[in-house]
């Protein structure tokens, strides 16, 4: 049995198998690392992303016998424990956020007659989003980033953290709202529309 | 575009990393698979810092004056980021060592050219609850922390295990070269980490508080770092005229990331804070959430 065999097969059934062939699981890294990394590096910038990934994965390694077959993607369950590790170092996420020197959205099209001011706006933006997600409560930062950044649906996203979809909602629309408060100074709609 | 299209735009800045770069996170997991013993996880440091395994820029080699030297006086010329760092090392050693309680807080405000403002009451011995913000975060004592704002609430007020995180700082080196070993945490290759070692200094320097000589040495081991530049008239977050020193940025980071730069008052070599930070208030306080 090689993973070329497994390319059909979910993630569910490449999980149940690897139980009893342990070098099977790292299929699943092959088909998920890439994400779970990358979420790291977003949240706690990319040197500690290295042992988040990791260590997620060696966590999901030993729980492989606990995984819900009934799951076809195990991207949900990979991040919820990369979520786990990550919420330990939220002294390190909040300084991230903070240290991380505003890196605008791309800049309009060329001859747009206001870049540089565009520009000067969007990286104040951008610094204040930042503030504002070093300032949320951690549970509803986790729920925000998962859902806006990393583009989980609610279901995903309670799958991921182990609460129902309601809790979801209501996280998000409280997380939601603190940022744009935050955010308030800002109109949203008129300094980006030469954002695309 | 609202706030949500806002996120992901910010986070799309931020891109899959190359698949040999997760490699070392794979031969983890097969050697695992094939039931070897683990390598006990390094140890997290736990500083988010520069990206590494890129193409190493070229930095410009500094000439370096002896770091220990004292007594710098009047005559520093500003354009000399040794001189400045090796007077702001001087300035630290100068300042009196008055050791908290153990059961007192830390407390520190920092204020942002782009608000919001941060207070912080951090457990001087690490056993307390803190306060960073308006969020508790578990003091460790007897290797067991509390939890809180976690996201299942089963798990709110639970204990997991722990070492305690000291605010006041007495196990940091007190030489230049050691705090400087420290600083690049085992790493060899000290090529294009300028930017790296930037936020280690911020992050040793502004929410924790250090022995004499070793906020001296921490100084001290950043004039050693080559590729600084220092920048006369600069303002700290809070508007505060100082002179700065800029830590290029580190390879592979995004193009249009920004070099930190460190504030020092210009006559007295005190650290303020950033160009985009300052920190305002650093005292002792008995209580959480009192205000000097």
């Amino acid at each position: 049995m090689t993973p070329e065999d497994t390319d059909a097969d979910d993630d569910a059934s490449v999980i149940a198998r690897s139980r009893h062939e342990p070098s099977l699981f790292a299929v699943i890294f092959d088909r998920h690392s890439r994400h779970i990394h990358r979420y790291a590096a977003r949240r706690l910038g990319p040197a500690t992303a290295d042992d988040v990934l990791a260590d997620t994965f060696l966590i999901a390694f030993d729980k492989r016998a606990k995984f819900d077959p009934a799951r076809s993607d195990a991207r949900p369950w990979l991040y919820g424990i990369a979520t786990n590790l990550i919420s330990r170092q939220r002294r390190a996420e909040v300084r991230e956020l903070k240290l991380r020197l505003a890196v605008g959205p791309p800049a309009a099209d060329e001859g747009h007659a206001d870049r540089v001011a565009d520009q000067v706006t969007a990286q104040a933006l951008a610094t204040r989003l930042d503030r504002a997600l070093a300032a949320l409560r951690p549970r509803e930062r986790d729920v925000l980033l998962l859902f806006a950044a990393e583009g989980l649906g609610y279901q995903d996203v309670a799958e991921a953290l182990g609460i129902p979809v309601g809790t979801v909602k209501s996280r998000l629309n409280r997380a939601r709202g603190r940022v744009r408060a935050e955010l308030g100074a800002f109109d949203l709609v008129k300094e980006t529309s030469g954002h695309g | 575009m609202d706030e949500l299209d806002l996120i992901r735009t910010r986070a799309e800045t931020v891109g899959f990393a190359p698949a040999e770069h997760l490699a070392p996170a794979r031969e983890r997991l097969l050697a695992a698979a094939r039931g070897e013993r683990r390598h006990r996880p390094r140890r997290w440091f736990w500083l988010a810092g520069a990206s590494i395994g890129l193409a190493a820029a070229i930095t410009a080699v500094v000439a370096l004056t002896p770091a220990d030297r004292v007594g710098v006086g009047a005559g520093v010329a500003h354009a000399d980021p040794v001189k400045v760092l090796t007077a702001a090392a001087d300035t630290a050693l100068k300042e009196p060592a008055k050791p908290p309680r153990p059961d007192q807080f830390l407390y520190v405000k920092t204020e942002y050219a782009i608000p919001p403002n941060r207070e912080v009451w951090l457990s001087v011995d690490g056993t307390r609850d803190s306060l960073i913000g308006s969020f508790k975060e578990g003091g460790c004592r007897n290797g067991k922390a509390p939890m809180y704002g976690t996201n299942d609430p089963r798990f709110e007020g639970k204990f997991e295990d722990c070492a305690p995180r000291r605010a006041y700082r007495t196990d940091l080196p007190t030489t230049a070269d050691a705090m400087l070993a420290y600083l690049y945490d085992k790493e060899e290759d000290r090529e294009g980490r300028a930017g790296y070692i930037g936020k280690a200094v911020y992050t040793l320097a502004d929410e924790q508080a250090l022995q004499p000589a070793s906020y001296a040495a921490l100084f001290a081991a950043a004039a050693r770092v080559p590729g600084l530049t220092a920048l006369d008239h600069v303002t700290d977050g809070a508007g505060r005229p100082g002179v700065g020193i800029e830590f290029p940025v580190s390879p592979g980071s995004d193009p249009k990331a920004k070099p930190i730069v460190l504030v020092f008052d210009a006559t007295t070599y005190q650290f303020l804070g950033t160009t985009d930070s300052a920190v305002t208030v650093k005292t002792y306080v008995d209580e959480v959430g009192q205000r000097p």
